[in-house]
């Protein structure tokens, strides 16, 4: 029953990406995997430490809650920065990394921003060693330049360093257990010629940290040999970067730590299966130059439980409910983020019905929730599947998602000082939270053609009270030279958004198989109106396979990010917050080299990103990418 | 250009690798060479010639095509300049690989060219490295072509003789490096 604990909404309605099981271990981290294959924004300044939108429900300045962790919600990112990669999980472990790019409800969860669900691979019986590494660099260093040249700083640029997981696992009796640890390393700090602003950032202090993260995983299962199991799930990610904060005005170099601890009951009953966990994490930014540091942290402590009841004549009920704790706390005198601590008791309950019919599926679900805020919210869910034949689908999926303000929404502040010298003095910029916020609802709906080689689908959504940041002042100061803005957050207009989606596959052969996929957006500046995708995969050989993907999207418009000439301290000409169309050339070699040695199971990938090294920018300011080479190799012992 | 060269280097993998099978590890290869490494365009300029250590494995994947992986380790002084005092030494760690063709002329002669992916580490000592900063390491891909002959003479070891060309994708002015040199290969 576990496995239907939460797993539901992800069936069938929702676009769903299975990412190349087999080879999830030789990609770098969960952001790459699904940027390499979906249609999914990465918004990352540095990077090397991805923030992901599945396609637009949700923005960057306030991403909704977007991860689950095999069938349970992961809540606790720090400032806001909803990221896969900022999990305690790791790809190592990965089964699947699903993406649902709609509004959609779990027994768990409420996401309108859509959801990208982990799931880690079942546990052997047998003792199994295992692990994967990877490393690499951009193209482009001036490496000799900094000593035969004058006036180039000294600066690591951007390049992957040694980074990689190992893990072991193993069956004692009634009990499994797996221990994972990773580590990764990144240097992103662009080019001086067109990256200038991070490096206004660096110092000596931290010239030589990268971006990295460090992870720590123990899993435990129990099972009495009949239906019954225990499981625990504890893992942690410890973590430094620099980063174009959500919440902040401006970049902050900040560390942390955050984590999860999952205790689960697989039918306690025939019917009832029960779960407990705990994320929190806690933060704290450095003070740089004219911007103080602070430093929060916060938790969820909750009860999860879902009873089942199978009705027969292929109807089912399930009735999930949770219990949550929530806390917030800063020390004293803290300046940024957050000044006091918030905490609250949030419980949510849902009904869903499910009718398994033989040319036709249903589920309806609602879930009923007491907000962030206290507020009363309600969401609800209607997906219905119809198959005309056995290779073709026809789904139509409603949904209406509510969401709460998150707490730095509602009563964050984070100030920095700038100098300006047509004013001749310094000006504070300051982003406020606003507790007035309303929830915001997402409601819409998608209808999906799904053939052997071909989908169509047409979504059109309503997003009311959409919560974003508004800037009233924004310039691009003289020293740094960064755009930096102040603003509050507030509820938006109902805003109407749609567009189409056209996927088309097809197997050459039994060897080759390529595919295509356009998206095309309508009424949202933040995503493309235009994004496609095309690629193909070859088995050369029985040990070798190679593919080729070529991706690129028209320009975004970020408003945030856009300074008139008579607020651009640094050049005057101000700038129009564009971010330029790309497009770009991936080409990929897996080779299977079997037994080397005593390593069993050795697999080994060649990466070439941006091949013909177009500039490529996600990001309104950061790092631009270039040509870059990237080696992979994963084992099994 | 760079572009160009990069497909077609690609184009080249993609096509060998159409003809690769299953790797036989017994089959394995040594070569340990002693080396000249001269550095070209604005590398040559400011640094000189150096010595260098090299390793190199091989393994047939299909005859004549061999998977192949190389380790040199070289040290290079700084040139008589107006900005020696301002220039570290560099010692230079190249570490590649990719693909050989390796080919019999006779019993005793055989002629390879390979193609590498290189990754070029630049290890600068001495006080001008990176004044003020703890980490004076750094990277950088280069793609080398070596031609190579081993002479089989049935009573010493198999001797090797190779040359090759590198050029480094660095940043503001590409630069190369020609290295030449003599060893022995252990099969």
């Amino acid at each position: 029953m576990i496995r239907r604990f939460i797993v539901t909404a992800i069936f069938f309605g929702c676009a769903q990406l299975h990412a190349q099981p087999g080879y999830l271990s030789l990609d770098q981290r969960v952001t790459d995997v699904v940027g390499r294959t979906s249609s999914v924004q990465l918004f990352s300044a540095t990077r090397y430490m991805p923030i992901v939108s599945p396609r637009g429900l949700a923005n960057w300045s306030a991403p909704a809650n977007i991860v689950e962790i095999n069938n349970m919600p992961f809540e606790a990112f720090p400032l806001n920065l909803v990221s896969p990669d900022y999990t305690p999980f790791e790809l190592v472990l990965a089964e699947s990394v699903e993406v649902v790019r709609r509004p959609v409800l779990t027994y768990a969860g409420a996401y309108p921003a859509g959801l990208l669900s982990l799931g880690s691979t079942t546990i052997p019986d047998s003792l199994l060693v295992f692990g994967r590494m990877y490393g690499g660099s951009e193209t482009g260093d001036i490496i000799l330049d900094e000593y035969t040249k004058d006036g180039l700083p000294f600066y690591n640029r951007n390049k992957i360093g040694f980074s990689g997981a190992a893990g072991i696992s193993n069956r004692l009796g009634r009990f499994t257990y797996r221990l994972t640890a990773a580590g990764f390393n990144y240097f992103s700090v662009g080019y001086k010629d067109r990256d200038p602003i991070i490096l206004s950032y660096i110092d000596a202090a931290t010239f030589s940290r990268p971006n990295r993260n460090y992870i720590g995983i123990a899993e435990l299962i129990w099972d009495d040999g009949n239906e019954m199991k225990v499981m625990f799930y504890g893992g942690m990610n410890s973590f430094a970067a620099w980063e174009q904060l959500p919440f902040a005005s401006t970049f902050g170099f900040f560390s942390g730590t955050l984590g999860t601890t999952r205790l689960s009951i697989q039918n306690v009953m025939s019917f009832l299966s029960v779960a407990i966990r705990r994320d929190a994490v806690s933060l704290s930014m450095r003070n740089h130059a004219n911007t103080d540091g602070g430093s929060s942290k916060s938790s969820v402590t909750a009860l999860h439980t879902v009873a089942s009841f199978d009705l027969g004549r292929s109807v089912s009920i399930a009735l999930p409910f949770e219990y949550a704790v929530r806390e917030f706390s800063v020390p004293s005198g803290n300046r940024q983020f957050l000044t006091s601590g918030e905490n609250s008791t949030t419980w949510a309950a849902g009904f869903e019905l499910r009718m398994d019919f033989e040319d036709c599926r249903t589920q309806a679900m609602v879930r009923s929730e007491r907000g962030f805020t206290g507020k009363r919210l309600l969401s609800g869910s209607l997906v219905v599947a119809v198959e005309p034949s056995e290779r073709s689908r026809l789904e139509l999926s409603l949904s209406s998602v509510e969401r709460s303000p998150t707490p730095l929404e509602r009563s964050g502040i984070f100030s920095t000082i700038r100098y300006r010298p047509v004013l001749g003095r310094n000006d504070t910029l300051t982003i406020l939270g606003n507790r007035t916020l309303r929830p915001a609802r997402t409601t819409g709906g998608e209808i999906t053609y799904s053939g052997v080689q071909t989908s169509i689908a047409v979504f059109a959504f309503a997003i009311d009270a959409e919560i974003r940041r508004r800037p009233v002042e924004i310039i691009r100061s003289a020293s740094p030279g960064d755009v930096v803005f102040s603003g509050s957050y507030e509820n938006r207009r109902r805003r109407m958004f749609g567009g189409v989606e056209v996927g088309f596959h097809v197997d050459v052969s039994d060897r080759t198989d390529a595919g295509i996929q356009y998206v095309w957006t309508q009424n949202h500046s933040q995503l493309p109106r235009h994004q496609a995708r095309a690629s193909g995969t070859t088995k050369v050989m029985e040990h070798t396979s190679a593919s080729v993907v070529i991706h690129g999207m028209s320009r975004t418009h970020w408003p945030e990010f856009a300074v008139l000439p008579g607020q651009d301290d640094l050049a005057g000409t101000g700038s129009d917050g564009i971010v330029p169309e790309f497009w770009t050339i991936d080409c990929v070699i897996v080779q299977s080299l079997g037994k080397v040695w005593f390593i069993r199971g050795l697999e080994a990938k060649l990466e070439l990103q941006n091949l013909l090294n177009r500039e490529l920018q996600t990001f309104p300011i950061g790092v631009t990418r270039d040509f870059a080479v990237i080696g992979y190799l994963s084992f099994k012992l | 250009m760079r572009a160009i060269l990069r497909a077609i280097i690609l184009s080249g993998v993609l096509l060998n690798v159409t003809y690769s099978q299953e790797i036989d590890w017994s089959l394995l290869s040594f070569s340990v060479t002693g080396q000249w490494i001269a550095p070209q365009k604005e590398f040559g300029t400011y640094w000189n010639n150096g010595p260098a250590l090299g390793v190199y494995a091989d393994v047939p994947v299909r005859c004549p095509l061999f998977l192949s992986a190389s380790g040199i380790l070289s040290a290079h002084s700084v040139s008589e300049t107006p900005r020696k005092s301002r220039i570290p030494h560099v010692v230079l760690v190249q570490l590649g690989g990719g693909l050989s063709l390796l080919y019999d002329l006779s019993a005793s002669v055989h002629v390879g060219l390979t193609a590498h992916l290189v990754n070029n580490t630049f290890i600068f000592s001495g006080p001008a490295a990176r004044p003020g900063f703890e980490n004076a390491v750094e990277s950088e891909f280069g793609f080398s072509l070596t031609a190579s002959l081993v002479w089989k003479s049935g009573v010493l070891p198999p001797l090797v003789a190779l040359a090759s060309y590198q050029p480094i994708l660095v940043g503001l002015e590409p630069v190369a490096i020609v290295s030449v040199g003599l060893g022995v290969r252990i099969e």
